[in-house]
Formats: C-alpha cells, structure tokens, sequence
C-alpha cells in the first residue's frame, strides 16, 4: 500500500533522509537515475503493483495504483517514469493482448525487478503512430526481421525486455500493425543497435534512448495476440496509461504546492509573512482547487476502467487533456510566488525547478494534448445523440473514492465508446443539492446542452485530424464537462463541507467563459485554511488526503 | 548598423555567436565570455551610454531592438551583456556630469557593471534591504551583502542600494556606485555563482562587503534618495526586458514555424492543419500586440517620461508574461523537440523557454508591477475622465515617423500624475473613427471590423475605469481583485497601443493586423470574438514569408 | 448480392461523400477507404452512422476490416441488419 511505500522512502524535506529532495535533485544534476531510490523501489517491489493479482502481482484498481504511484512521483518524476511507468505503459500491451505464457513470462520479470521498454515512439512521426515506418517482415525461414529505427524511447538500453509497437503488413489501412514483446537474450547481438541518448531538459536521469534494428530475427511466437491488431490493442492500452500517468502526476503538483506553502510561511516580505499576502493566499487555494479538480477527474476515469470499460476511450483521452495543462499551469502560478527562487537549483526549494522540468514531459509524452481531443472527435456526435442529457446513472461505486472495484477486464476495453458516456448526465442538478452548488452544477448541465447541438453541427471533416479549432474546442468544453461531473459527484457520494466542490466547479465554468473563474472570498478562505491545516498535519493534497511520512 | 548580419549565421557552428555554441557554454554553465567580447568589439557598450555622456545611445526603440536581437539569438548572452545598461542606468537617471561621464568612458571601454540591489531574505521588498552605508568622514563604509545579482563577481562597477540611516525608510537608503578596483581585496567578498533553471551560464552571484571604505563622491543622486532614483531607473530597465521577450517570441515563433513547415503528419504538413494554423496565427497576434506595448513603452521614455512609472509598469507585468504563453503554445507545436537538448538547431527552443522564466522575474515581478499600478489606480480613474494630460506628447509617441528627440533621463516621476495618455486617449481615438473629416474617411475604406473591434475594446475600458474610480485603495491589505482589475488594465493598454499606433500609422500594417491583435486582447477581456481572424493574419506572415 | 445490399451500397456512397465533402459520383465503391484519406478515426464516425441507420450494433472497428463500400456493405448484408 501507498502508507507503506511513503514510509520506506520517509520525509523527501527532511536532511538526514537519504532519498530526500536535495538527493533528488543531486542526481538529477548528474542527468542519472536516482540510484538509492531505485533501490528502495526494488526492494519494495514496486513492479509487482503492474501486475495482476492473477500473476502474482498487486494490481487491483488503477486508482489505487496511481495513488501508490504518486508517492513515486512526488519525490522524483523521473524515477516515477524511469523506474515505474515505463514498464507500466509496456505492461498493458502483454495484459491487453499477450496470451497466458507472454503474460506469465512478463509478470516474473516484473517480479524480478526488471526493466521492460515500451517500444512506440519514432521522432519523424510522433503521434502519428499508424504511419511508424518500422516494420516486422518474414524473412526467409518465415521468422519475422524487425528493420527500423526507434527514439525517445525509456530505458531502452537497460531493460532485458521490449514491447515493440511494429508494422507487420504494406496494407495501408487499421489492421497493419502489431505488438511484439521480445526478449533481448533471444536476439542476434550483431543486429541491434544502440542510438545515443538523447539529452533532454527535463527528466534528466532518465535514458531515452534510441535503436536501429538491421533485419533482425525475432522467435516465433513473439506477437501479442492476432497479428495485425496492433492499433486496436494500442487505442485499449491507452485508456490506462492516459488515465493513470497524468494522474499519477498530480503528486508532483503536491510537492510544488508544499514547496510554496514552505517558502510562504517562512519568508517575510513587506513586514509580514508572504503567507498573509491575500493574493498569494488566493493563488494557493486556487490551485489547491485545480488539484483536487485533476484528482476527482482522474480517480473517476480510472474507476470507470473497471466499471464502465467500454466508456473509457473518451474519458481517459480527456482526462489527459485537462489534468496535463491543470497541473502545469498550477507550478507555473506557484513558480510567481516562489520569484526568484523557483529559478534556483540549490538549496530549500531546489526541487521545485526539477519538478517543474520534468513535468514538461505531460504535454506530448505519449500523446500531445491536441491528439486527445482528435481521439474523441469521430466519436462525439454519437455521444451527443445517444448519452448526453438522456444517459442513465452510472453505477454508484465510480464515485466512491477507495471503494472496492471489480478487477480489470482488458477485453472489454474498445477503440470506441460508440456513444456510451454515462458520466456527463450524471453533471445534472438535483433537488438534494445546496443552492450555491446546484447553481453551479446547472451551468454545467446547460453547457451540455449547448454542446449537444453543437456536436450535432460538427462538419464531418471536423471529425478527424483536419478538425477546426472550433471542433476541437467542442472536445475540450465537453472534457470540463466531464471533470465538473467528476467533483460533483465525488463530493455528493462522499458528503462533507461543500466548499471544495464549490471552488473546484467554479474554476471549471470560468474555462467556459462562465464567470471569472476567481473564488469567492468565503470559499477561498476555507480552501486556504484546510491547505493550512493539511500542511501542518503533513497530509496529502489530494481527496484522500493520507497522512504522510515526517 | 545590421547587428544580425555582422553577428554571422547563428545556425553555422562556426559561426562564434552560434546556436551551437551558445547550447554548449549552456550545458558548461559557462559565461559566454567572447560572445561578449565580439559585441563590445562592435560597439554595443556604447549603445548603452547617452550621447551627452559621450556614448551613443539617442534613441531607446533602437536599443530595445538591439537588445531583441541578442536574445533572438541567445538571452544567456542578452542578460549577461545587457547588465551594463542596468549597472549605470542610475547613473544616468539622478548622477552629476563628472560622475557620468567616468562611469560612461568605462562601459565604452567594456568594463562591466552591474546593480545590486536585492538581498538574500528581502527579495524584491528593497525597504528592507539590511546592507548599511555608515556616513564616516569623507565617505562611507559598507557592510552587508548582496545577492542574485546579475554579474556581481564579473562585474567592475557596482550600483549599490545601501541603508544610510539606521531606521530606514523611503529615505533611509543611498545608492552608491562602488567600483571593485579601488578597493582592497579584504573589503569584500565575491559570492559564489549560482545555480539557475535557465541562463545558465551567466554570473548570477551576489557581493559580500566588510566594512569596505567608499568616498563619498561615489553617491548617486543625494544621500536619502536611493530608493527614489531606483524606482526611476526601473522604469527604464523594465522597458529594457521587454526587448529580452520580443527576441525570445521571435525565436520560439521561428522555431514553431520551421517545424511545421516541414513535418508530416497523418499525410499532411502540420502547417496545413487547422489547429496548428489557429496556434500560429494567434502567435503572431499576440507578439504583434506584445510589440505595440513595448513600441508604446520606449517611445514613452522620450516623449512622456512622466508616465512611465504606468507605463512600464505594464510592461513589465504584460510582455513577459505573453510571451511565456507564446512559447507554451509553441512547444505544444514542437512536442518532443521542444524537450530534447541536442536536437533541431541544439535544442534552442528548451533553452530559450527555460531563460525566458527568468525575464518575469527581473527587475520586479507581476506582483511589484501589479502593485505599482494599483496604487495608481485614483490617478488613473481620474485622467480618463479628462483625456490626454499631455495631447502632443502623445501624438509624437504614437506617430512613428516622428523624430522623438534625445531621452530626458532626468523626466521621470514616481507616480504619474496625469495618468496614462494612451488609455486616456482611446475614447477619442474611437470618436476619430467615425468622424467626417478627409482623412478619416479614406482611412475608413480599410478599417475592415477593426471598428467594431475598437468600440467593444472602448466598452471594456470603461467598465474597467468605472470600477478603478469604485476602488478604495488599501496598501497594506490588497485584495486579490485588485489585481485582477490590474490585469485587465494591462490587457485595454494593450488594446489601445494597437489600436492607436495603427490609426497614427497609416500603411504601417493591413487592417488584418489590428483586427487579429485586438481579437487577442477581446478574448482575454471576456468577449467571445471570432478567432478565425488568427488563420488570415497566418496566412498574410506565410505571404510575406 | 441482394437488393438490401445494394440499396446500403448507396447510402454509403452517400455518406461517405458527405465526410470527405466530395460528389457521390466520385466515389469508387470497390477502392479502399483509406485511400480516399478516411482513416482509422473516420472508421468510427462511420461505424455510429451505420448503426443509427440500421439500428444494429457493431464492432467500432467494423471499417477496418471490411475496408471498401463493397466488402461493408456485403458484410452489413450478410448481418441481416434490414
């Protein structure tokens, strides 16, 4: 459990704690991997949390995992993806489609603490992933020879194993492509070979590395499940990694949030502490507010991974939408209170800049933004006909923050949701809502309404990768949309004091051009006292708010 | 003189102000220290000092596009050669002839100078400031330390904020021009380099002194009138860091445009796409508008000096913060490559974006500027019931043809008491449109929807006033909307910058430029106009290009 | 081939000309969709439509494998979704 995990990696603030911020940051500024962390997580089996139950491992509910995962990633992103997410985004492939004794095979190197590469990205076509020109061909004998080369791609020179995303077929078309998981014992020596690294400016210390395979035999046998499936699995495992790695991310934007909250109640500024600034005060509980906003949205999608598999594409392209330009811009507004020293890369507050470098990767890594909105166009006008404002409920467990969930059900998984979303509907006020979040909540639903006809006035070349902005916008209304009817119904499922959901759907209407987007002083105070109190308790930012090591 | 083309090809490796080059002094954290010798070769320093002190600079506009230049290429190198404007920029502002002319002979030779005058624990809260100047016979003797000053160990020349009277206070601090080669090696210590997210390799260091021994005929301005000629010269330099952005904006634009351009995706450029067209098109608006504010800002320094303390307020709070969005939006284009160090002209776009940060940050942040507006707020309510202060001034500001005769750096003011003409003068400008005189009226055949945009801009701007004269201004306990009604006066000064440089301009722009630009200051406003003025306006720059 | 089939074959001419903005004279019913640009997010678009009109469900990726007017509309045919 994530209780167990933040024990064993202690107090990242506190200086005599090996693995602490300053041990972070010191790694990064030799652009390697964090070693001691790497031990820890090896010694704590952190694979074994991508793994099913099934095959020995932990994995039960996503949104468990990401909470697990964010203790990773509060602490150091790059050991978050170099260690953790990049055998986690290879892993769904082999759950996706691999057959009994692939994924047997998978979950014992898992459960070794090995490294396994996922094997997609090509830099000449980046999203773009149906035109990837690396090919799988039979060659003589009938045994497949991979040719091409791959970049960016995580750990590929470490790992023992890869995931390799390859087309398998000169038919132009969807069914051309497929996976590959592949040992590297089983290869020729003499027909791979390594690219250098490829330095970036963020994650640092993780390998990005790169190859060029030279008619390179692979065994037989190495194909994730039908050959010539590969865009379907890929359009499947997505649903998880879309979901789960933006939210994982939220802890990062907890760290940046205690890293200003540290630096606001210690500094003075003009006489007095830069904590009693009421603008900085209201830039804290605004973003205090977009996290909790990221977190519902996300812990929701990763629910419906269980629930309503079939729901997924939409839900979790959008969440990555949303939750990537949230959490950005939320360290950037911290970095104006930080000033001058959010640009400093020694000292207290050193691991806010590393934080903010390395989040950089949630823009494009694995999807650009734009991309996410284009997945959900071609499916929009059938979720306007079909689901909005007439869906029925979704089952009462999505919104139940830690509840049980039935496990992950990969077959249900679909390239499309034709049509099903029964989140959206769910945004509709009813009469057991108090007035000033039932106002809230009918802008939300009138918004839909409007997005109703206007999906339904969608050109059929807005539908795809030539879409309007206009078009695009029409995805990136509904994502709000959905992120509002996340916190809603998080909050009316858990009870409470309104006041952050309050704050978290007033933040949302003003991405509408409904109001400023500004709290109201009262709610804004509230935000900022539980932030306060949240602090000094040393809990987490987030809605389960755990107590955390120190 | 064409900077650029004396600078060499910054894509040839070869070339000594490379791409290539600058990348690596980056990853070094190395001070471009010949890049800087070749610009004093050039005669830049000279640029920096006014011509009644020997120097060559008559003109800010052409030293702000200088200074875009550099950074176009480089801001590590911007930053770290630019620092001797800002060293002997009070100097300039509130010193005698003798001082002057000293301290202009050294910058002309290249000897650096640099400002100090934020401490470790104060920030930017300067009234604060803990190092002291004790009057002794003939002089001072200084104690205390300074820190995150931009050349403070490489720098000759130091212009120090120093406390003269114990209690402190708005006159309690002198600013003393220190010059390290008159001192004794014991008096003070250079601090150590440090680290930094962008600008990596300039000398951002910080000065200890001990007890070090300064004559008097070191002060700037009188004793008591430090924090004074401060707030001036900021007015100057925050001017200055406008130009800093425009050349980051340039290269991150140049950068996205080149990618797109030749990138194929789904069996298209992405050029072609939609979006991207959207994207870029709005780029160029938004550094367009980010240009009117700055043309505004450095024409206003010779023709009203005494509205700076407004006008580079927003500036400063405005154009940075802009561009910083225009590179995000950028990056967004260039996806992986604007995250890889070595590739496509040696990860020149991560650089600049991590640089850039710092831009915001110098010389007073968002906050400070804010701040600087919002105590102006009744001054402003009240000058835009009663229009221009200063009509003729303004008219020779706006019209870019016009001569703007030597900057007066002794003109400006702490606080604006006629407010700000430019804003003050958009109601007429607006009336301008649809008067009947000859010259409106053949203007009008090109005025396109730029009316309709202008009167929508003039609505804002007087919601906005009449909330300004509404505002009970409260020091000590601004409330957050403050600063929001702060933001949106940055966001009309901007809308009346374009709106009244193109009116005064005839044939400066097409009508598409304008309407695009205000269509970006509409949207930020609240208003919902039509953005697919944005596609035109990247239609026109691919013609152009 | 039955008339069903035939009479689908039309409408998806129809419909496949509305998506790429084109006269239905211009569209070949035996040339793959992918040449004419439609691509493996358009397979979706289509899939809802062919629903709503027939009131049938299929796989989202029912265009992907059956990748002409034709060979759809044979295999919505065999179906019997009419």
């Amino acid at each position: 459990m994530s209780e167990m995990l933040e024990k064993l990696l202690g107090d990242p603030w506190d200086p005599a704690n090996p693995v602490n911020h300053a041990a972070v940051v010191a790694a990064d500024e030799r652009q390697e991997m964090f070693a001691e962390g790497e031990r820890l997580l090896d010694e704590y089996g952190l694979n074994a949390e991508f793994v099913p139950v099934a095959f020995g491992g932990r994995l039960t509910g996503v949104d468990r995992l990401v909470r697990v995962m964010r203790s990773v990633w509060r602490r150091d992103p790059a050991l978050g993806l170099g260690y953790g997410a990049s055998s986690f985004i290879a892993s769904v492939n082999v759950w996706a489609a691999g057959d009994d004794g692939q994924r047997r095979a998978f979950a014992d190197l898992m459960l070794a603490n090995r490294k396994i590469a996922s094997v997609y990205h090509e830099l000449a076509h980046g999203n773009d992933f149906a035109r990837a020109e690396f090919a799988a061909t039979p060659g003589p004998g009938g045994r497949l020879l991979l040719n091409g080369r791959k970049e960016v791609v995580t750990n590929l020179e470490r790992a023992d194993s890869m995931v390799i995303f390859t087309r398998t077929s000169d038919e132009e078309g969807s069914r051309s492509h497929s996976q590959l998981f592949v040992h590297k014992a089983d290869l020729p020596p003499d027909r791979m070979t390594y690219l250098p690294r490829f330095p970036s400016s963020g994650m640092r210390g993780v390998q990005l590395g790169g190859v060029v395979f030279d008619d390179c035999p692979i065994p037989d046998g190495s194909v994730l499940g039908t050959p010539g499936r590969g865009i379907e699995t890929a359009l499947c495992s997505f649903q998880l990694t879309r979901t789960a790695l933006p939210s994982m991310m939220v802890g990062v934007v907890d760290t940046g949030l205690r890293a200003t909250l540290r630096f606001a109640t210690a500094r003075a500024l003009y006489g007095r502490s830069v904590a009693a600034i009421p603008q900085v005060r209201s830039i804290l509980a605004e973003v205090y507010a977009d996290l909790l906003i990221c977190d519902a949205f996300g812990t929701v999608a990763a629910r419906a991974l269980h629930l309503l598999p079939r729901e997924t594409s939409v839900y979790a392209s959008l969440v990555k939408y949303v939750v990537s330009k949230q959490l950005i811009d939320a360290m950037d507004r911290l970095s104006l209170i930080l000033g001058a020293h959010f640009y400093i890369r020694e000292g207290v507050y050193a691991v806010f800049q590393k934080l903010l470098r390395d989040l950089g990767v949630i823009g494009f890594g694995h999807a650009a933004r734009v991309a996410c909105l284009a997945t959900v166009l071609p499916q929009i006008r059938q979720l306007a006909r079909r689901s909005w404002l007439t869906a029925d409920e979704p089952p009462a467990g999505l919104f139940q923050i830690g509840g049980e969930l039935p496990p992950l059900d990969f077959a249900a998984l679909t390239p499309s949701a034709a049509g099903r979303d029964s989140l959206s509907t769910a945004v509709l006020p009813d009469a057991a809502l108090p007035g000033e979040v039932a106002v809230l909540a009918g802008l939300f639903a009138d918004e839909l309404g409007l997005l109703k006809q206007d999906a339904a006035e969608l050109r059929p070349r807005d539908l795809g990768v030539d879409a309007s902005p206009e078009a695009l916008r029409v995805a990136a209304r509904y994502a709000t949309v959905l992120a509002a009817s996340s916190c809603l119904n998080v909050w009316r499922a858990g009870g409470g004091d309104p006041a952050w959901v309050v704050a978290a759907l007033t933040r949302l209407a003003g991405q509408l051009g409904r109001g400023s987007g500004r709290l109201p002083e009262a709610i804004s105070r509230r935000l900022f006292d539980e932030l306060l109190d949240r602090h000094g308790e040393n809990r987490g930012f987030d809605l389960a708010g755990l107590p955390l090591p120190g | 003189m064409d900077l650029d083309t004396l600078l060499g090809d910054p894509a040839d490796p070869d070339t000594l102000f490379s791409y290539a080059r600058c990348a690596e002094l980056d990853r070094r954290e190395e001070f471009p220290e010949e890049i800087c010798r070749e610009l004093d070769r050039l005669g830049l320093p000279a640029r920096y000092v006014p011509a009644e002190h020997g120097g060559t600079l008559t003109d800010y506009p052409e030293l702000l596009d200088l200074i875009r230049t550099i950074a176009r290429r480089d801001l590590t190198v911007a930053v770290g050669h630019a620092k001797s404007y800002l060293g002997s920029v009070s100097v300039w502002v509130a010193g005698g002839r003798a001082q002057a002319g000293a301290v202009a002979a050294d910058v002309i030779a290249g000897v650096p100078a640099s400002w100090g005058l934020t401490e470790r624990t104060h920030g930017s809260d300067l009234l604060a400031g803990e190092v002291r100047a004790t009057p002794v016979p003939g002089g001072y003797r200084v104690t205390g330390e300074k820190w995150l000053i931009n050349n403070a160990t490489r720098g000759s020349l130091l212009s120090l904020l120093a406390r003269t009277d114990p209690d402190g206070g708005p006159r309690g601090f002198s600013l003393l021009l220190i010059d390290k080669r008159e001192l004794d090696g014991a008096d003070y210590t250079c601090l150590p380099k440090v680290p930094t997210h962008g600008i990596r390799g300039a000398d951002i260091s910080g000065i200890a002194f001990h007890d070090a021994p300064v004559p008097e005929s070191a002060l700037i301005g009188p004793e008591g009138g430090g924090l004074e000629v401060v707030l001036k010269a900021l007015q100057l330099t925050r001017t200055i860091c406008a130009g800093l952005s425009l050349g980051a904006a340039d290269q991150a634009i140049r950068q996205a445009e080149g990618f797109t351009a030749e990138r194929r995706l789904y069996g298209r450029l992405l050029s072609e796409m939609p979006h991207v067209r959207r994207t870029l098109g709005e780029a160029h608006a938004a550094r367009f508008v980010a240009e009117a504010v700055t043309t505004v800002a450095a024409r206003g320094i010779h023709a009203l000096p005494s509205e700076m303390s407004v006008i580079s307020a927003v500036t400063k709070a405005f154009v940075p913060a802009r561009v910083d969005e225009l590179i995000f939006a950028c990056g967004e284009l260039l996806g992986t490559r604007a995250f890889l160090t070595e590739v496509h002209d040696h990860g020149v776009f991560q650089k600049l974006a991590r640089d850039h940060r710092v831009v915001s940050i110098f010389d007073g942040n968002s906050f400070v500027n804010e701040n600087a507006l919002i105590n102006q707020f009744p001054v402003l309510a009240r000058g835009y019931r009663s229009g221009p202060a200063d009509g003729p001034g303004l008219s020779r500001l706006l019209d870019l043809s016009a001569a703007v005769g030597g900057p007066d750096h002794s003109g400006f003011t702490l606080v604006s008491r006629g407010g700000c003409g430019l804003v003050q003068g958009l109601q007429a400008a607006v009336d301008g449109l649809s008067a009947p005189d000859a010259e409106r009226a053949r203007q009008r055949q090109d005025l396109g929807t730029v009316e309709a945009r202008a009167r929508e801009l003039l609505a804002h701007c007087d919601d906005l006033h009449a909330e300004l004269a509404a505002y009970a201004p409260n020091p000590r306990e601004v409330p957050p909307e403050a600063f929001v009604l702060a933001q949106r006066y940055e966001w009309c000064f901007a809308g009346a910058a374009v709106l009244q440089l193109w009116l005064a301009n005839p044939g400066w722009k097409d009508q598409v430029w304008p309407e695009a630009a205000l269509t970006y200051v509409l949207a930020r406003l609240g208003s919902n106009p039509d953005r697919a003025i944005f596609d035109r306006l990247f239609d026109e720059t691919r013609e152009r290009a | 081939m039955s008339d069903s089939a035939d009479d689908l074959r039309g409408w998806l001419v129809q419909r496949v000309a509305s998506y790429l903005e084109k006269d239905p004279a211009e569209i070949s019913t035996s040339v793959s969709l992918t040449k004419y640009g439609l691509d493996s997010v358009y397979a979706f678009v289509m899939c809802g439509d062919i629903e709503d009109h027939l009131n049938v469900t299929l796989e989202p990726t029912v265009a992907w494998d059956y990748r002409t007017i034709d060979a759809l509309a044979e295999h919505l045919d065999t179906l019997g979704g009419r």
